[in-house]
């Protein structure tokens, strides 16, 4: 087998490995709709849309607010579409990290 | 004859007070009565006017006079003070017959009055004393410390039996738990379907991994365990790391301070007594998320959320004893607002990080943030603390022991045995121990549940106002333990660089742990008796929250609270202590002072606020002042100056090593 050749199905493996296991990040959030809707995945495909990265329904807060996820390649990605869907400040009153809260005993 | 007729009515209005009735009233008493309310006529009243002999005569034809005024046939009973008396009624119920006179202009307060019980202690083992110590396990010899009279150390025990002869707590009032479920099983606990006070509740966790019970919402709020594996962390590394450890049982301890049935002759009593426990499951593995504690908050208040059925049984008190470090969050203030004005409570736990700034949710407007006290009355050393605390409570502490050595003040309540999977039922003791301020808000929110069981017609901020006014002093002294001696608790303190430095044991001021330490007893006669809320509390916030020396630094008064149709009209800013850093203070008696810090060190300040009635308010606060990045604590010049000598050191050295 040809040096080149080997060299050349080497690098190919390398990259499809690096694409098969790029990590992806998941941004947990919260929106504040401009106006009440309860069509989860209506809310998921908007912001989807807008953020143009994947984005999945998880869960009702309440008629206007309500907690998504967004898919991401990188932290940088995920900052970006943020951004985008704050934006959208006709669709969006606020958006938000879903943040983690724990009990607060055992200090 | 002449004289026998005066002699006979003097007679019989003297009488009038033990029987109850007026000779008017006598005509009209063929049913029996079924209102029995304490009214109080304001000074200016008209029906003051009266000008009969008697003191009886005039409050038994102020009882009619009134009576005419609302359209019923009101008696007179005893005078409580000259402008104060017991009126009965039939036909109408008790509260609602005070709400009538309530909304009368010339009646400064008219509030059932209740029926009272001979203060006693409950016959729960665990109350006066834990279970002996053996073996690593049992005491503690204290038991309920904290529920108890304040007595010798016991600084800051709440004294609820005064609360308790007041009310044992109305199962019509609700109080809303959120946190990891709960142990239905635990033989403290009772269902009301069996006759007890713990409702069903929800799960309201969204996310099947973080819910452990293997879905996601669900009506099912029994806790399966939230005990973190290595394997969990390796699946949700982000946010599960540092959480590696077996399960907490968290929601089932603070269902037990709230509501574990008590005078059972087993365990533990609880404050709450008879009101009703709703268990919302918000906390699983590695926490919980706050689209799900938000969710269960508007849940808990009867608010809608889509796709769960609604709670028909809703909350007057929700107790979040959880939270995280950051700024209140508009999903928070949002979720806060709603459920203030759906007529609930919410109350929260400072916080854990060792005296840094208040926890979310706790730090929102609308909440009672709750910091954590030890026994001595000072705050513990893990409370946070901040001008956001309503008030303080006892979180539980161990008095400098060894290893294995007894814990002496912990939290005592119910939990299980079980590392991952449920266990056996079982209390937390001085080895299994229980401490944190997520202990102290349930004491708070059981002392309101009692509030309301007496007067259900208080708002969520007259509930905290008066939670506030009633409050005991903090102490200044008597905590030292032989170590360093103990300061006056500061601000939030930070480093030059402005990350957050712990601030351990100290003694709270009201600007730093709230207005003082609950008391549930005088809370609880507060609420019943009809005390007006105080209608202004001062409260201080610095801006910059880290300040450095050489700055100037804003004293801001503009979150002190006045109540509805109220103003503040004056502000007094004094410098109490200057340190030696403070010399004076500009615009003393504006909204916003403000200070020129000459050197890190410390200062303390007093601001009193005056509101267009004349009521007043004073808060008190001590500020620490890092030194400038560099600055090495002293002035800016002898920074300067140092910088200098540091660079031509530098310089000589770098010369010196090319030779």
């Amino acid at each position: 087998m040809p040096r080149s050749l080997f060299a050349a199905g080497t690098l190919a493996f390398i990259a499809l490995t690096a694409c098969a296991t790029e990590p992806a990040l998941e941004a947990r959030l919260l929106v504040k709709l401009a106006q009440p809707a309860t069509d989860g995945d209506a809310i998921a495909r908007q912001a989807a849309a807008i953020a143009g990265t994947p984005v999945t329904y998880a869960a009702a807060v309440s008629p206007q607010w309500h907690a998504l996820r967004l898919r991401c390649a990188s932290a940088r990605d995920c900052a970006a579409a943020l951004q985008r869907l704050r934006e959208q400040v006709s669709v969006y009153d606020v958006v938000q990290r879903d943040e983690r809260r724990r009990a607060a005993s055992s200090p | 004859m002449r004289h026998l007729l005066p002699t006979l009515a003097a007679i019989c209005l003297l009488l009038t007070p033990l029987a109850g009735r007026t000779p008017l009233a006598q005509a009209a008493a063929a049913t029996p009565d079924s209102a029995r309310v304490i009214v109080k006529f304001k000074a200016d009243s008209p029906l003051l006017r009266e000008q009969a002999l008697s003191a009886s005569a005039r409050h038994a034809e102020r009882a009619q006079a009134l009576g005419q005024r609302v359209g019923l046939a009101l008696r007179s009973g005893a005078g409580l003070t000259e402008r104060s008396q017991v009126v009965f009624a039939s036909g109408i119920g008790s509260a609602a017959l005070a709400a009538t006179l309530a909304r009368q202009g010339d009646v400064e307060y008219a509030v059932v009055d209740q029926r009272r019980h001979r203060a006693t202690a409950p016959n729960d083992p665990y109350y006066l004393q834990g279970p002996p110590v053996a073996g690593g396990s049992g005491g503690p010899v204290a038991g309920q410390w904290y529920l108890r009279a304040p007595s010798g150390a016991l600084v800051s025990s709440i004294d609820v039996e005064p609360a308790w002869s007041i009310s044992t707590g109305d199962p019509a009032i609700v109080v809303a738990v959120l946190d990891t479920g709960a142990r239905f099983d635990h033989p403290d606990f009772k269902r009301v379907s069996a006759g007890g006070n713990l409702l069903p509740g929800y799960d309201m966790i969204h996310d099947a991994a973080v819910a452990n019970d293997g879905d996601g919402r669900d009506p099912d709020p029994s806790d399966p365990g939230d005990g973190v594996t290595q394997a969990d962390v390796d699946r949700a590394p982000t946010n599960c790391k540092d959480s590696i450890g077996p399960s907490s049982w968290h929601g089932t301890q603070m269902i037990g301070l709230i509501g574990a049935v008590t005078d059972n002759g087993i365990g533990i009593a609880s404050i709450g007594r008879n009101v009703q426990v709703l268990p919302l499951r918000v906390l699983g593995k590695c926490g919980g998320f706050d689209s799900d504690i938000i969710a269960g908050m508007r849940w808990a208040a009867g608010l809608s959320v889509p796709g769960v059925p609604a709670n028909t049984q809703p909350a007057r008190v929700l107790n979040l004893s959880l939270g995280s470090e950051g700024a209140c969050t508009a999903a928070y203030a949002d979720a806060v607002a709603a459920v203030n004005a759906a007529n609930a409570v919410v109350v929260a736990s400072a916080g854990n990080s060792a005296g840094h700034a208040v926890s979310a949710p706790a730090n929102c407007a609308g909440v009672i943030g709750v910091a954590g006290l030890r026994h001595a009355g000072s705050k513990v050393g893990f409370s946070d603390l901040g001008p956001q605390i309503s008030l303080s409570a006892p979180g539980g502490n161990c008095v400098n022991i060894g290893a294995g050595d007894a814990c002496v003040y912990p939290i005592m309540t119910t939990s299980n045995a079980g590392a991952t999977i449920p266990g056996a039922s079982i209390y937390t003791d001085s080895f299994n121990v229980s401490v944190g301020t997520s202990f102290s808000a349930p004491l708070v929110a059981g002392t309101a549940a009692l509030m309301l069981s007496a007067q259900p017609a208080l708002t969520p901020l007259q509930v905290k106002l008066l939670l506030q006014a009633s409050a005991r002093p903090f102490p200044i002294s008597g905590a030292d333990n032989g170590s360093d001696p103990v300061l006056e608790c500061t601000a939030p303190q930070y480093d030059s660089n402005g990350q957050a430095v712990d601030q351990l044991q100290c003694y709270c001021s009201t600007g730093t742990c709230g207005a003082g330490m609950l008391d549930a007893g005088a809370a609880v006669l507060a609420a019943s008796s009809g005390t007006p809320a105080p209608s202004v509390r001062a409260r201080i916030d610095i801006a910059p929250v880290a300040p450095l020396a050489q700055q100037a630094l804003s004293l801001r008064a503009t979150d002190s609270s006045v109540a509805s149709g109220h103003s503040i009209s004056s502000y007094q800013w004094e410098l109490v202590d200057g340190g030696g850093i403070v010399s004076t203070i500009a615009t003393p008696t504006a909204a916003v002072a403000s200070v020129t810090l000459s050197a890190a060190g410390r200062f303390t300040v007093r601001l009193t606020v005056q509101d267009n009635t004349g009521a007043s308010s004073s808060a008190r606060l001590s500020v620490a002042v890092a030194a400038a990045p560099g600055g090495g604590g002293g002035g800016g010049a002898i920074g300067v100056i140092w910088l200098a000598a540091l660079a031509a050191v530098v310089a000589a050295l770098r010369s010196r090593s090319r030779v």
